[in-house]
């Protein structure tokens, strides 16, 4: 499985990395990164990407453009999407579904979310038990 | 737009920040009423662009800033200043998210990425918000909104 992971922060593409490596441990998964959406439609174009993961607020092209860009693109419409911002109150959330997002979560990424989201993307058959940061 | 509530702010505020620093950066830390920053410290800045004016700033005192690198990336990047500088940024931004969910959950909030600045200049008007860690490192806080 391949999840491209798109957040100018290396840090937070760290947390997601890990986060994505422990929830999907029963898999073969290979993580992407990339600073912002240039960068992640680059590696779209040389990887068959099963998932992505995405900031919104990144320079040079941000989450929005981003995901307004892969709806537009036959090969890359249908690649789920999962917003992670700090922004994401409800008002945020709306406006991301709206625009074709399949899940918006909340900064700092609590892997119980992320897990609920990969279940209703049907990537987990069962939720992890124990607690997701291996503890 | 939707209401604003500043009620309470500094106790959510305070809240806000420990919880990060936890959650995120695996550091406990305490309010305390003065600055406990040395003079070796690093600033980064997030601009609330919409729809309010206004900045958040977080000043922290080098040695807890290296202390966070070694808990998040172990020993590799500790005196790493890009690497001390994203996890700051990151964290001022999940901060900055949590503070707007606090006072305004129904508003569109739109800030700037965070940067790293050199020679702070810290708004006249600004709230700070001192903590310190169980080892006396500092790290100040400020928040300032135009129309608030």
């Amino acid at each position: 499985m391949k999840i491209l992971i798109l957040d100018d922060s290396k840090t937070a593409r760290m947390f997601a990395n890990r986060c994505l490596s422990i929830i999907l441990s029963d898999k073969k998964l290979e993580c992407l990164e990339a600073a912002n959406g240039e960068e992640g439609f680059s590696l779209l174009d040389d990887n068959n990407v099963d998932l992505i993961v995405s900031d919104v607020n990144m320079p040079i092209m941000n989450g929005f453009t981003f995901l307004r860009n892969l709806k537009l693109k036959s090969d890359y419409k249908d690649i789920p999407l999962i917003f992670i911002t700090s922004l994401a109150n409800d008002a945020r959330a709306e406006n991301l579904h709206h625009l074709g997002a399949s899940a918006v979560l909340p900064k700092p990424l609590r892997p119980a979310d992320l897990q609920v989201a990969l279940k209703k993307l049907n990537f987990l058959s069962e939720p992890v038990e124990q607690d997701a940061w291996g503890a | 737009m939707g209401s604003v509530n500043m009620d309470h702010i500094k106790e959510q505020v305070d809240k806000a920040i420990i919880d990060t620093l936890q959650d995120s950066a695996f550091v406990d830390v305490i309010t305390t009423d003065k600055s406990g920053v040395s003079d070796n410290f690093k600033t980064v800045k997030i601009k609330i662009l919409m729809p309010y004016a206004g900045s958040l700033l977080i000043q922290i005192d080098d040695k807890l800033l290296e202390q966070m690198i070694q808990n998040v990336y172990g020993n590799e990047f500790i005196s790493d200043i890009q690497v001390g500088t994203d996890m700051l940024g990151e964290l001022l931004n999940v901060v900055a998210g949590k503070i707007f969910e606090l006072i305004a959950s129904d508003v569109l909030f739109e800030i700037s990425l965070p940067e790293l600045i050199e020679n702070p200049v810290i708004p006249k008007k600004a709230h700070v918000h001192h903590f310190v860690s169980p080892q006396g490192l500092g790290l100040d806080f400020y928040r300032q909104f135009d129309s608030l």
